[in-house]
């Protein structure tokens, strides 16, 4: 409406209301003097006019609302009403016996019966009862009601209060927090290990059944009269905490959480796993054992303690115990269990209850504990396992470590010769740091955790580099940057980040901002952030060493390739798999110019190239850049490496998303057994591989194999990560998967939710690995006859993969297929038949000639004509279905048989509706 | 500020004084905010507060009476009604971003209450988004909105308040109405 006079409008429309209608169209007919816009503008203006008439005459429809939200949000500030002699549920409340940041606790009784029964009562006064939040609550209910353990105070019932507010019903427990029952009845240091042992039973007993507490501290750990423990509130602050989301004004209990028990992940708001409780009890140990807990949090700002947990290694328990003879009992084994269990990385922390349980137990037997043993072995195992530069990092530290002679000659970031280098310095290394680790070693009598040590040793470098070689800067850069990447190697990440960003200002300073020097610290800070997943931040870091880069060398530099390469990495990171593989091939075509490409760096850039091609749908490409790369890696390495085993597993995939499933066998096989020989039987790369041989064993149509290789997978993951983890949802994801396969729909179901459920929590909702359990959900509820949740939730299937892949990519036809399908059963006919027409031009474009993916859409598309009676287009659709699944599957193939069974019944009832 | 102090920017306000509205606004805006918490909390859930009542009484507590007569009092509560117009889009705007995410699932009573609030609060802010794009063409013509609408106010008042008769604001209301639903129908479902 730029050149549009408002002014006039107004005038025109102003004289125009002093009309009688009927004169109105002539007056501004002759007023707009053929000005169409200027017509049309005062035309739709005075039609809008009169329908609106009476709109927002009564703005109190629309303040009621808003007002009524005040006044319940300034109840819940209040001070609270008094409850007492309300009634809850069939109980009658008597005493306030607690309060919190989200409610209040009631003692209830229910004299109704002969008996007299004592409950507590949990009243929610954070948040309404939305919908989300009520659903959420019946779920979580169910939950806790099946969690029955001695250690665990009952659930009883939930529901909601008539003024909407969610209440919980519980044992009421009569007992004390467990520091002041220890302090109390002064139990020695062995009887307070008995009781904490309970207390983990209890815990891995929730954590069994899927529950995490999430708030664990002394005073939700009571013990009673019978010195019995009781542990309180499992599952409920998880119901809370999702509600904060939703209270509008409390700003007090926007974070859940105890400082002092709060492990890392908490105060950064990152998952929560198992790894959070454990961390927890570390901490009430911590202070059961020495007497007070690792950190002086008295006196600190809430930033200050955050940084202390996030940051501050905690002192052993038995440097900071002041109870007399403690220190000696503390020193070694329970050190160590203690500290295992504080670790800032969860994942390096006891992951199951039971591994805790165990070392207590080892620990009260004289048996060596895990935290003490194990970690090397773990450690040594990543520092020779990751790439290149960690190896050659650990050189670094190692000469550093010597004394510093011969290190001027040596480039880390060059990989020439890298293979026999790293076959030479790795025996070296392992000698070297095996004798670090022999505890005869004098050096080390005062190391008491090993992995500890580790880090120690590296933090030491640090602070040895900035004492000796702060007048050598070239020298003092290079090693910070050394260190750096070693601590990332060892997951030492806040450390690595300080070392590299030292060295990145350094080097700023003494090379200049513009350096190649400079743009290598760069590079190695983004892929420091590929390993943290910070991949935004990584997106920066190598952008900036790009930008340097081709200041000084220019657009068609050699050293420009490694950069691009990380950068494309960090776009397929990023899910930007069409800018990801123009990158690649820049990189590639900058390799080839210079004559790079005999290298494993380049084959590890073709297969990265292959696999981004694989996400794309470009099979064929994706797999002559993964045959290429691993022709080179077989002739490159003498035994089985990584390289290869990986390349196996990719080109199993390959095979299996091409419906080649003898060939994906085949890959998938070898590469397993690649990886059994480089890492043992019990490795989480191996996850991937069972996944992957049962899904391929069941469009094989071999159920038992693919159950099999699914359990094997569920047991694996559950070891290694806990069943509450992302890897496990996945499992399950599997297993029910293969469960549907042998039509055990309700089983398959149930996992399905379970996995979900897991997923939800471990993604964002807009996520778009949410895409997958999603959909197989979605497909188990249509075969169970849910349609309108299945198809609600296969249309954010089809929202999630067109936003991730594009409209067009196979995945979306495969989405639209089921959409198609689930409409088809629940009779909605019209919107089934644009759902296929829009998945047709996917299928006949996108996948290979036969594809049996083209067969299973021509069934569907032949059950809809079928259910519309148009007879002969169904039978057309059948038949060319089972031309196709001829040539993808063997005669008794159940796809086959069902084609066939449709076929005969189109033709049937054209035949009869024909006679009629 | 105490009352005087109030006061007295008022009638400076009335004067023409620049930069005196900056001042004003925001005290206004507090002390409604303020008196809409204070009085929720004593009122039981189904008693709703008029606004008319709660500018009223903000008007009572910070402005001298004996100073002000009728006229000036319309200028309070012109920019009482736009800072009703604020706390309720804020109000608005978060309830809408709360709400967002939920999936849409099996669909109960109670899921259709929430749905209809919503789509109130949309609405609202519709509303406020689209008196932005009004106020490029006619700042009067939001003005008026404001006072009508957000304010509550007679148009007896709101021609006081903006100085002009009380059958331009009719037309100028009338006008903006009709502006506002071409703007908005199709997106929500008005009436």
């Amino acid at each position: 409406m730029g050149d549009l006079d408002w002014n006039r409008v107004e005038t025109i429309v102003d004289q125009a209301l002093e009309l009688p209608e009927e004169e109105r169209a002539t007056f501004i007919e002759q007023k707009c003097q053929g000005d169409e816009q200027l017509k049309g503008e005062i035309t739709t203006l005075l039609e809008s006019i009169s329908c609106s008439e009476g709109w927002l005459e009564n703005p109190k429809n629309y303040q009621r609302e808003f007002y009524q939200e005040i006044a319940d949000d300034v109840e819940l500030l209040s001070s609270g009403r008094n409850l007492i002699d309300t009634q809850v549920g069939s109980y009658l409340i008597k005493e306030k016996i607690g309060e919190g940041g989200m409610g209040a606790v009631y003692l209830a009784e229910r004299s109704a019966d002969e008996f007299e029964h004592r409950v507590a009562i949990k009243i929610i006064r954070q948040g309404q009862a939305s919908k989300e939040n009520l659903q959420r609550f019946k779920r979580e209910q169910q939950i806790l009601a099946g969690l029955n353990h001695p250690g665990i105070a009952q659930f009883y019932d939930g529901g909601v209060t008539v003024d909407g507010f969610p209440y919980i019903i519980m044992e009421y427990v009569d007992g004390v927090p467990i520091d002041e029952y220890c302090r109390r009845s002064n139990i020695d240091l062995d009887e307070k290990i008995e009781l904490f042992k309970k207390v983990l039973e209890a815990v891995r007993y929730a954590h069994e059944n899927l529950v995490i507490h999430r708030d664990l501290k002394p005073g939700n750990i009571l013990v009673n009269s019978d010195g019995k423990i009781k542990i309180l509130d499992f599952g409920i602050s998880k119901l809370l905490e999702s509600e904060s989301h939703e209270s509008s004004l409390t700003l007090t209990g926007a974070r859940l959480l105890t400082p002092r028990y709060a492990a890392p992940e908490q105060v950064k708001q990152q998952n929560i796993t198992t790894a959070t409780d454990l961390y927890a009890l570390g901490i009430v140990f911590y202070e059961l054992a020495a007497g007070s807990g690792p950190y002086d949090l008295e006196n600190q700002s809430p930033y200050e303690i955050e940084q202390i947990i996030l940051e501050t290694n905690p002192k052993k328990p038995s440097a900071r115990t002041q109870i007399p003879g403690r220190s000696q009992k503390l020193y070694g084994d329970l050190d160590a269990v203690i500290l295992k269990a504080l670790r800032k990385q969860p994942e390096n922390r006891y992951r199951l209850a039971n591994e805790f349980l165990d070392d207590l137990s080892n620990y009260q037997q004289g048996l060596p504990v895990s935290a003490q043993e194990g970690t090397f072995q773990y450690r040594a195992h990543k520092f020779f396992k990751r790439h290149k530069q960690g190896a050659a990092a650990v050189v670094g530290i190692l000469l550093l470590i010597i004394g510093l002679t011969g290190f001027y000659t040596w480039r880390i970031t060059e990989e020439r010769n890298q293979a026999q280098f790293e076959a030479e310095r790795a025996q070296q290394i392992k000698e070297f740091m095996l004798s670090m680790f022999d505890r005869s070693n004098p050096d080390m009598a005062n190391y008491s955790g090993r992995e500890q040590s580790t880090t120690e040793m590296l933090i030491a470098g640090m602070q040895k580099v900035e004492d000796e070689l702060s007048n050598r800067p070239e020298m003092h850069i290079e090693m910070l940057a050394s260190i750096g990447d070693a601590l990332s190697n060892i997951d030492e990440f806040e450390k690595a980040d300080q070392a590299l960003t030292k060295a990145l200002i350094r080097s700023r300073k003494y090379y200049g901002a513009n350096s190649h020097q400079t743009a290598d610290i760069l590079s190695d800070l983004a892929n420091y952030n590929h390993e943290i997943q910070q991949y935004e931040e990584a997106e920066n870091y190598i952008l900036e060493a790009l930008a340097i880069d081709s200041t000084i060398n220019g657009e068609h530099s050699e050293s420009l390739s490694d950069k691009i390469s990380i950068y494309a990495s960090n776009q397929f990171l990023q899910s930007n798999y069409h800018r990801a593989r123009q990158l690649f091939l820049e990189a590639d075509s900058l390799d080839k110019v210079f004559g790079r490409t005999q290298t494993p760096g380049y084959h590890t850039m073709l297969a990265n190239l292959g696999e981004t091609e694989l996400f794309l749908g470009e099979y064929q490409q994706a797999e002559n850049h993964f045959l290429q790369a691993l022709n080179f890696y077989t002739n490159y390495y003498d035994s089985m490496h990584v390289n290869i085993a990986m390349t196996q597993y990719r080109l199993g995939m390959l095979h299996h998303y091409r419906s080649e499933y003898k060939k994906a066998e085949t890959y998938l096989l070898k590469s397993l057994d690649g990886y059994k020989t480089l890492y043992g039987a019990y490795n989480s790369q191996l996850s991937s591989n069972y996944a992957m041989l049962a899904r391929t064993y069941r469009l094989l149509g071999d159920l038992d194999q693919a159950h099999n290789y699914a359990l094997k997978d569920a047991d694996l993951t559950k070891t290694l990560f806990s069943d509450t983890s992302a890897m496990y949802a996945k499992s399950l994801n599997n297993l029910a998967m293969m469960q549907k396969a042998q039509g055990q729909l309700k089983a398959a179901k149930n996992n399905y939710e379970q996995s979900l459920l897991l997923y939800q929590q471990h993604l964002d909702s807009d996520n778009p690995d949410l895409a997958m359990p999603l959909y197989n959900l979605a497909d188990v509820l249509m075969d169970l006859g849910n349609y309108d949740r299945s198809h609600d939730l296969i249309k954010r299937v089809v929202e999630i993969d067109k936003a991730k892949l594009g409209p067009r990519h196979p995945e979306v036809g495969i989405d639209l297929n089921k959409m198609g399908a689930i409409l088809t059963k629940a009779g909605h006919f019209a919107q089934a038949d644009s759902v296929f027409a829009e998945a047709e031009g996917i299928f006949l474009g996108k996948f290979p000639e036969n594809h049996y993916r083209i067969g299973e859409y021509f069934v569907n598309c032949g059950i809809l004509n079928l259910k519309q009676q148009n007879h002969k287009e169904a039978s057309n659709y059948f038949k060319q279905a089972i031309e196709i699944f001829n040539t993808n599957f063997k005669e008794d193939n159940r796809r086959i048989a069902q084609a066939m069974a449709y076929l005969k019944k189109s033709q049937q009832a054209a035949v009869s509706s024909a006679n009629q | 500020m105490d009352k005087p102090g109030v006061t007295q920017l008022l009638l400076r306000l009335k004067d023409g004084e620049e930069g005196v509205y900056d001042q004003l606004y925001p005290l206004v805006y507090k002390e409604l905010k303020g008196l809409a918490y204070a009085q929720m909390s004593h009122q039981s859930p189904d008693h709703t507060l008029s606004r008319t009542e709660l500018v009223h009484e903000a008007y009572l507590k910070m402005i001298d009476q004996t100073r002000i007569d009728f006229n000036d009092k319309s200028h309070f509560f012109a920019i009482a009604s736009r800072c009703m117009r604020q706390i309720l889009i804020d109000y608005a705007r978060k309830k809408n971003a709360d709400k967002r995410g939920g999936s849409e699932k099996d669909v109960t009573y109670i899921d259709q209450l929430f749905h209809a609030q919503k789509e109130k609060s949309r609405e609202l802010v519709g509303i406020d988004e689209a008196l932005d794009k009004l106020s490029e063409l006619n700042e009067r013509l939001v003005k008026v909105v404001e006072m009508k609408f957000f304010g509550n106010m007679t148009i007896d008042q709101t021609a006081s308040a903006l100085g002009v008769s009380s059958s331009t604001v009719k037309r100028d209301w009338i006008k903006a109405r009709g502006w506002l639903y071409r703007e908005l129908k199709g997106r929500f479902e008005i009436k």
